[in-house]
C-alpha cells in the first residue's frame, strides 16, 4: 500500500514537473502559431489594401483596414512622454490601436521578438544603439523602403516630405545604408555635437568661441594662464572623440574625402589632411594642453571635471545638459558650443550630429499604417510635441523657430550653431558586410588614442593602423558579395551621378 | 522494496535540478559550441556553415590574441593570489588573539555583498587621477610625481583591476576557508603547541594539510571570478583599455556580438574562454592533487 502510494505520488509529481517543461515550449508555439495565422490574415488583408485603405469623404482622413500598430521605442535621454502625446493623438485620429513598448533595453527586447517572427511595425531607435538591431536589420536589407513616403505629400503642407527636411540628412549614408540613393532609415530628431564650453567664462574673460586651430591653441595659453587645462575628453571612451576629430577633417578634406572616409576608401584616413589635422590634435597632449589624468576618467568624470572649470573644452553632444544636470559646476555655468576647429581660416565649419530614426521593418505586418504613422511624427504638431516634452528637435526646415518659445535657452544656442555658415555631419562609418571582424571603435579609436596622447606612438603609425583595417574591410565587402562603392579617386572631381557599383567575386 | 522507492524518490528529487541545469546551461552551451561553427552574424538571415573558419579567424586576430593574453594573465594570477590571501585573511580572524575579530570579519566578507558595478565605480573614483584617495595621498606626501592617471595608464591599468577583484573576492573565499578552519580539531593546534610549534609552523603542518580540499574548492571559485568578475570590473572601469590593454575575452565576445553582430564569432570567443576555464581548472586539480587527510 505505502509503497504503491508512494510510488504514486512519485509518478505525479515527475509528471507535474515534465509537463510543466512540455507546456511551457507548447505555450511558446501557440503564440507563434497564432500570430501565424494573425500572419495569414494580414497577408490576406494586405491583398486588399488598396481597397481596404480608403479616404473617407468626411474628414479627409485615411481609413485602414488593419487597425493596429506595433511601435517599438528606445527610451533614452528623450524619455517617452513625447511620443505617448503623439500617438494618443494618432489614435485618437485614425481610430487605430498602437501597441507601444518602451525602453531603455529595447534592443533586447526586440532580437528575441523578432527572431521568433514576430516583428513590429514601426521600430524608434537611436544609432548609437549597442544592442546592433539597426545595424543587423541594415546588413539583411530587412527594412522597408521609404523613398516613395518621401515623395508623398506630408501630411500639413503641399510640399513633399522630402522637401521639408534640412538639406543634407536624408541623403545621409545612416538614412541610404546602400548608397543607391534610396531612403530606408528616416531621421526624426537630432541633436548637434561639438566642444562645449562655459559661455559664462568665456564671456567674463571677454574670451571668443575658437574658429581655427590656431585660434584654439590661443585659448589654451589664456587658459594655462588661469590655471585651467585647455581640454580634457571622455577618457575611456575615446570614442567621443569623433564628435571633434570627423567634423575638422570634414573641414580639411572636403565633405568628398569624409565620404570617402566613411566608405572605408584607401587613402581616406592617410594623407595630408588628416596627418595635419591628427598632428594637432595630440599636440593637445604634448603642449600641455590636456587635462591631467584625462586618459583614466569616464565620461561622467571627465564631464564633472570640464564644468569644474578645469578645463575649457570637451567634445560632447546636446544631451549633456541633461545627463550632468546633477552634477557640480562652476559658478555662473552656462552652455554654450561651438564646431570643432578648421585648420584654416577660411574652411568650412561642420558639427556632427547624433540621430534618431524611425524605420518600418520589411515583415512589418501593417506596412501601411506604419507609414501613415511615419508622416504623422513629422507634422508640425507632432515637432511641437517633441520640443516640449522631449526637448528634441526634428531635422526639419523652420522647426527650431517654431519651437524657440517652448525649448530652453542653452538648447536654443545648441541647435543655433548651425544658424550660422556650419554645416551638419550627418554621415558616420557605413554598415560593415557579413562576417567581417574588424571592431573599428577599437582600430580608430580604442587603441590609439591613448598612445598617440602618451606620446608612445605616431601619427603616422595611428594613420597607418587604421588604413591597414580599412583594407581589410574592403577586403570582407568582397568576399561578402556586397556591392562595393568604388570611387576612382583623383580621376573623378566631381560627384558621380551614380556611384560606379562593382559587384563582389566572391 | 524499500530500496526501489528509494530510488524513485532520488530520481524525483534529482530530476527538476537536472532539467533546470540541462536548460539553462548544458543546452546553451551545446548551443554555443554549435553556432560556433556558423557564420551566424544576422537576426534573421539563415547562418552559413562555416566548418572551423571562426577559429582559424581567431588566429590571425591581433585583438584576440591580445585580449587571450590578458585573460591567461587573469586566469592564473588570480587563482594563486585570490584564494592565497583569503586564506592567509582567514587564519588571521580564527586564530590570532586579535581583539577585533568579528569587526575583521564583517570587514573583508563585505566587499562581497557589495553589487560588482558599485565596486567598479568605487575603485574607478579611488584610482581617479586628480580626485582620488590614492593619488590626493601621494600628492600630499610629495609624491606627486609618481601619481599616475592609474586606470588611463597601459602600464597600472591591469594591475589596478587585478588589485580590486582581490579586494571584491578575497573575501568571499575567506567565509569558505573559515568554515574549514572551524572544523579542524582543536586538539591539533594543542599538541601541536605542547611540540614547541610556532604560529608559521602550525599554519603549513596544521591548517594547510587539513584544509586542502577547501582551498582546491577556493581555487577552483578562483578560475570563475577571474574569468567573470575580471569582465564585469574591466568592463565599468576601464571599458577595456587604455588601448586593449584590460580588454578579456569576455569583453571582445561582447564587442563582438552586440558591436559587430558576429554571434558565431563571438560563440567561437566563448568556447575558447571555456576551453581556458576548463584546463586551468585540470591543471589546478593536477597540481594539487594531494592525499586527503582525514579526521
Amino acid at each position: 500500500m505505502k509503497k504503491n502510494l508512494a510510488r504514486a505520488l512519485s509518478v505525479l509529481c515527475a509528471s507535474v514537473m515534465l509537463l510543466t517543461v512540455i507546456s511551457g515550449c507548447s505555450t511558446a508555439k501557440t503564440d507563434n502559431s497564432g500570430t501565424a495565422t494573425g500572419d495569414s490574415s494580414t497577408a490576406a488583408e494586405a491583398g486588399t489594401t488598396a481597397a481596404a485603405t480608403s479616404t473617407s469623404g468626411d474628414t479627409g482622413k485615411k481609413e485602414f483596414a488593419n487597425k493596429t500598430l506595433d511601435f517599438y521605442m528606445f527610451e533614452g535621454g528623450y524619455g517617452k512622454a513625447a511620443e505617448e502625446a503623439i500617438v494618443a493623438k494618432f489614435e485618437e485620429t485614425y481610430g487605430v490601436k498602437v501597441n507601444m513598448v518602451s525602453s531603455p533595453k529595447i534592443g533586447e527586447i526586440l532580437r528575441p521578438k523578432m527572431i521568433s517572427g514576430m516583428t513590429p511595425d514601426v521600430i524608434m531607435m537611436n544609432l548609437n544603439d549597442s544592442s546592433g538591431i539597426v545595424q543587423a536589420l541594415v546588413k539583411e536589407k530587412s527594412i522597408l523602403e521609404l523613398t516613395p513616403m518621401l515623395d508623398e505629400k506630408a501630411l500639413d503642407s503641399d510640399s513633399t516630405i522630402r522637401d521639408t527636411f534640412l538639406s543634407g540628412f536624408l541623403d545621409c549614408s545612416f538614412a541610404v545604408p546602400y548608397g543607391d540613393g534610396k531612403t530606408y532609415l528616416l531621421p526624426l530628431l537630432y541633436s548637434p555635437q561639438g566642444l562645449i564650453y562655459n559661455k559664462d567664462y568665456f564671456d567674463k574673460k571677454g574670451l571668443q568661441a575658437p574658429k581655427t586651430w590656431d585660434d584654439f591653441f590661443a585659448l589654451g595659453e589664456a587658459a594655462k594662464k588661469d590655471g585651467r587645462a585647455l581640454f580634457t575628453y571622455q577618457g575611456i571612451y575615446p570614442s567621443y572623440l569623433e564628435i571633434m576629430l570627423y567634423p575638422s577633417i570634414a573641414s580639411a578634406n572636403g565633405i568628398e574625402g569624409y565620404k570617402k572616409y566613411v566608405n572605408y576608401e584607401e587613402g581616406s584616413f592617410k594623407n595630408d589632411a588628416v596627418r595635419q589635422v591628427l598632428t594637432n590634435f595630440q599636440e593637445i597632449s604634448t603642449k600641455g594642453y590636456l587635462l591631467k589624468g584625462t586618459t583614466a576618467m569616464n565620461h561622467t568624470q571627465a564631464q564633472t571635471a570640464m564644468m569644474q572649470g578645469k578645463a575649457l573644452f570637451i567634445p560632447c553632444g546636446s544631451w549633456m545638459e541633461g545627463e550632468m544636470k546633477d552634477a557640480p559646476r562652476e559658478d555662473g555655468f552656462k552652455f554654450a558650443m561651438c564646431p570643432a576647429p578648421t585648420l584654416t581660416a577660411e574652411g568650412e565649419q561642420y558639427a556632427s550630429v547624433a540621430l534618431d530614426t524611425v524605420l518600418i521593418p520589411k515583415a512589418a505586418k501593417n506596412p501601411e499604417l506604419a507609414t501613415e504613422f511615419l508622416k504623422f511624427l513629422v507634422t508640425q504638431e507632432s515637432q511641437k510635441t517633441f520640443a516640449e516634452k522631449a526637448s528634441g528637435i526634428e531635422p526639419i526646415e523652420g522647426t527650431l523657430d517654431l519651437c524657440k518659445s517652448i525649448i530652453s535657452e542653452s538648447l536654443y544656442n545648441f541647435y543655433a550653431m548651425f544658424n550660422g555658415d556650419v554645416l551638419p555631419l550627418v554621415d558616420s562609418l557605413k554598415a560593415l558586410p557579413d562576417g567581417c571582424k574588424v571592431v573599428t571603435n577599437d582600430e580608430i579609436w580604442v587603441k590609439p588614442t591613448s598612445k598617440v596622447m602618451n606620446g608612445q606612438m605616431t601619427v603616422d603609425q595611428w594613420m597607418e593602423d587604421v588604413e591597414k583595417a580599412f583594407s581589410q574591410i574592403r577586403e570582407d565587402f568582397c568576399k561578402s558579395g556586397t556591392t562595393v562603392r568604388i570611387i576612382l579617386t583623383g580621376l573623378v572631381k566631381e560627384r558621380l551621378p551614380s556611384p560606379i557599383l562593382l559587384q563582389g567575386s566572391g | 522494496m524499500n530500496k526501489r522507492s528509494g530510488y524513485i524518490f532520488a530520481a524525483v528529487t534529482i530530476i527538476p535540478g537536472f532539467l533546470l541545469v540541462a536548460l539553462f546551461l548544458i543546452y546553451p552551451m551545446l548551443q554555443m559550441i554549435y553556432q560556433s561553427l556558423f557564420n551566424v552574424s544576422s537576426l534573421l538571415g539563415s547562418p552559413s556553415f562555416a566548418g572551423l573558419d571562426n577559429y582559424k579567424s581567431l588566429l590571425g586576430d591581433e585583438n584576440f590574441i591580445i585580449a587571450f593574453k590578458n585573460t591567461i594573465f587573469l586566469t592564473l594570477l588570480i587563482p594563486v593570489a585570490v584564494p592565497f590571501i583569503s586564506l592567509v585573511l582567514s587564519v588571521l580572524v580564527t586564530q590570532t588573539k586579535l581583539r577585533e575579530k568579528a569587526l575583521y570579519r564583517v570587514l573583508f566578507f563585505f566587499p562581497s555583498v557589495l553589487p560588482m558595478v558599485s565596486v567598479g565605480i568605487l575603485w574607478q573614483f579611488i584610482y581617479h587621477p586628480t580626485i582620488g584617495v590614492i593619488n590626493s595621498a601621494l600628492n600630499s606626501l610629495g609624491l606627486g610625481n609618481i601619481a599616475f592617471a592609474w586606470l588611463g595608464d597601459e602600464r597600472f591599468a591591469m594591475w589596478a583591476v587585478v588589485i580590486t577583484i582581490i579586494w571584491q573576492a578575497a573575501g568571499y573565499l575567506m567565509v569558505m576557508d573559515i568554515a574549514g578552519i572551524d572544523r579542524i580539531p582543536i586538539e591539533l593546534y594543542e599538541s601541536a603547541t605542547l611540540d614547541g610549534a610556532g604560529a608559521l609552523r602550525k599554519f603549513a603542518a596544521v591548517t594547510v594539510p587539513f584544509l586542502w580540499e577547501v582551498v582546491r574548492m577556493t581555487i577552483v571559485f578562483a578560475i570563475g571570478i577571474a574569468t567573470n568578475v575580471g569582465f564585469i570590473l574591466t568592463a565599468v572601469m576601464t571599458a577595456g583599455g587604455p588601448g586593449l590593454s584590460t580588454t578579456v575575452l569576455l569583453q571582445y565576445m561582447f564587442t563582438q556580438a552586440f558591436q559587430n553582430s558576429n554571434f558565431g564569432y563571438a560563440m567561437s570567443i566563448a568556447v575558447v574562454v571555456l576551453l581556458i576555464s576548463f584546463v586551468i581548472s585540470l591543471i589546478s586539480n593536477k597540481l594539487t592533487n594531494r592525499e586527503i587527510i582525514e579526521y
